[in-house]
C-alpha cells in the first residue's frame, strides 16, 4: 500500500520535475544590452519575483496567468566581434572576404523558473502555449532561420587588425507568469522576449 | 417509406456538398514583393544582389534551378542589361498584411563594363523554365566602374545610421575616423546622390539625404583636391522591420 502511494505521489510530481529548467538564449550573452528603462529579467531580485507572483499567485481552472512587467521597452546591444582579420606582415594586404554568419533573429525568448523552453526551436520558443498567452504573433517568427553574408573588400595595413561587429536596437519585454491545471500550479518563473529591430554592422581597424 | 429515405439520403448529400463547399479551402495565391531600394555596386568589387521577398520557400523565383535567364532593365525596356545568376540565399522571415513573407537574396556574378550603369526606374526581369517571365520593380541601380586612379580611403572605424526612431531601412549618416585629414570636394553614393559632410580632425560624418528608398549596402566616392579616395561597398545596417516600415512603397506580384 505504502509503496502505492509512493508511486502515485511520484507520478503526480513529475509535471513539476519534468518541466523545470533554466533556460537561457544567445541574447543573454551579449556584450552589453542597455534598456531605455526598467530591469533585464537577469536583473530580477527575489523581492521582485515575489512582488510580481502576487500577481500570477491566483489559481485559476486552466491556462496561464501573466503579468508582463516590462512591455516593448527599447533596447541597445552590442554583440561579440564576428570575426577578426590581422596582417602581421610588412606590406599591406588586398583583403577580400565574404563572411557569412547566423545573424540574430528577429524574436528570441528566455525563462527562469520552471517556466520551459520548447526543445529543438531554432531561436528558442516557450512551452505550453506561453507565446499565445503573450499574444506573441507570427510578426515574431520563430521558425526560419537567418543567414547573411557581409563581403569586405578593403586594404589592410601591415601591423594592423581588422574586427568586424553588430550592434543595434530592439525591444524587451519580460514579467512572470504561472501556468495551471485543474487549478494546480504545475509552472511558474520570469519570462522574457528579445525582438531585434535593427542591426549595425561595424568596422573597425586597429595597430596590433 | 423508399421516397422518405430517398428525399433523405438527397437532403443529407446536398448538405454534404455545400459544407465541402464552403469550406473547401482556397487555393494559394503564390506572392513576390520587392521594396523598392537604391541599389549602388562596384563593379570590379564583389556582385551585385538583389532582394525579393517571397511566401514560400519552394517558390520558382527563388529556386536558381527554375530561373534560366536574368536581366535588369529600364521600366520602357530601352535599357537593359544581362545578369548571371550565382546564387540564392535566404535571409529573415516578416509579415505583410497577414502573410509571412521571406527574404531571399539574388547574387549575380560580377560584370565588367566600361563605364558607369545607372537606371532610375529599374525591373529585375526573370525567364522560368516554364517558359514565363516576371518583373519586378527594384528602385535605382547604379554600377559604379572603380576607377583605377581611385585610392581605398585609409580609415580605422567604420559605420552608420538610420535617423533616431527612423522605422525606413535606410541609412542617413555615415561615420568614418580616417588615418590622415582629407578635405573633402566632394562626397557621393553612385553618381548622383550628393553627401554633405562634417569633418573634426579625422573624424568625418557623411549625411545622407532623406528618401523612401532602402539604402543600406553602398559604396561612397570621396573627392579631395588631391586624390578621389572611395570607401568600399559595405553593408550597414539590417532592418527586421522593412515590409511594415515600407509598406505604402512595397510592389507586390501575384503569380497565376
Amino acid at each position: 500500500m505504502m509503496r502505492q502511494i509512493t508511486i502515485v505521489t511520484l507520478l503526480l510530481l513529475l509535471p513539476f520535475v519534468v518541466s523545470f529548467s533554466v533556460a537561457d538564449s544567445d541574447y543573454t550573452r551579449f556584450e552589453s544590452l542597455t534598456l531605455s528603462t526598467g530591469k533585464l529579467l537577469s536583473d530580477y531580485t527575489d523581492d521582485d519575483y515575489d512582488e510580481h507572483y502576487k500577481h500570477v499567485n491566483r489559481r485559476r481552472f486552466m491556462g496561464w496567468r501573466v503579468k508582463k512587467v516590462n512591455e516593448d521597452i527599447r533596447a541597445s546591444y552590442v554583440t561579440e566581434t564576428l570575426f577578426s582579420y590581422y596582417n602581421d606582415g610588412y606590406s599591406a594586404i588586398g583583403y577580400a572576404y565574404s563572411f557569412t554568419f547566423e545573424s540574430s533573429q528577429s524574436l528570441e525568448v528566455s525563462a527562469t523558473g520552471s517556466i520551459a523552453l520548447k526543445q529543438g526551436k531554432k531561436n528558442g520558443a516557450f512551452a505550453n502555449n506561453l507565446d499565445a498567452a503573450l499574444k506573441i504573433t507570427a510578426t515574431y517568427d520563430t521558425e526560419s532561420s537567418s543567414k547573411e553574408t557581409i563581403e569586405i573588400d578593403l586594404d589592410v595595413d601591415p601591423g594592423t587588425q581588422v574586427n568586424l561587429y553588430i550592434y543595434g536596437e530592439g525591444t524587451i519585454t519580460n514579467g512572470v507568469a504561472a501556468r495551471y491545471v485543474f487549478w494546480f500550479r504545475l509552472a511558474r518563473g520570469g519570462f522574457e522576449i528579445f525582438n531585434v529591430t535593427t542591426q549595425y554592422h561595424r568596422l573597425e581597424k586597429v595597430r596590433i | 417509406m423508399t421516397r422518405l429515405f430517398l428525399y433523405t439520403v438527397a437532403v443529407f448529400f446536398s448538405a454534404t456538398l455545400a459544407f465541402l463547399a464552403l469550406n473547401a479551402p482556397e487555393p494559394f495565391v503564390f506572392r513576390a514583393l520587392t521594396v523598392p531600394e537604391h541599389v549602388v555596386a562596384l563593379m570590379d568589387d564583389g556582385g551585385l544582389s538583389l532582394s525579393v521577398w517571397v511566401n514560400r520557400s519552394d517558390h520558382a523565383m527563388v529556386d536558381p534551378d527554375v530561373i534560366t535567364r536574368s536581366r535588369i532593365e529600364s521600366e520602357d525596356r530601352t535599357t537593359s542589361l544581362e545578369l548571371s545568376l550565382e546564387g540564392i540565399e535566404a535571409g529573415h522571415a516578416e509579415t505583410y498584411q497577414g502573410e509571412v513573407f521571406t527574404k531571399h537574396l539574388l547574387i549575380f556574378e560580377p560584370t565588367r563594363l566600361t563605364a558607369d550603369f545607372v537606371i532610375t526606374d529599374a525591373w529585375l526581369h526573370l525567364e522560368l523554365a516554364d517558359g514565363s517571365a516576371h518583373r519586378l520593380l527594384i528602385g535605382t541601380l547604379e554600377l559604379i566602374r572603380l576607377d583605377p586612379s581611385w585610392e581605398e580611403l585609409p580609415f580605422h572605424d567604420l559605420y552608420g545610421e538610420k535617423d533616431a526612431g527612423s522605422g525606413l531601412s535606410r541609412i542617413s549618416h555615415i561615420q568614418v575616423k580616417t588615418d590622415r585629414k582629407i578635405m573633402i570636394r566632394e562626397a557621393r553614393i553612385g553618381t548622383e546622390l550628393r553627401l554633405s559632410w562634417d569633418v573634426n580632425d579625422h573624424d568625418v560624418t557623411l549625411v545622407v539625404p532623406h528618401d523612401t528608398l532602402v539604402l543600406t549596402r553602398f559604396p561612397v566616392v570621396i573627392v579631395t583636391d588631391t586624390a578621389v579616395f572611395y570607401i568600399p561597398s559595405f553593408f550597414y545596417v539590417k532592418d527586421m522591420r522593412v515590409l511594415e516600415a515600407h509598406g505604402k512603397d512595397i510592389h507586390v506580384h501575384t503569380f497565376d
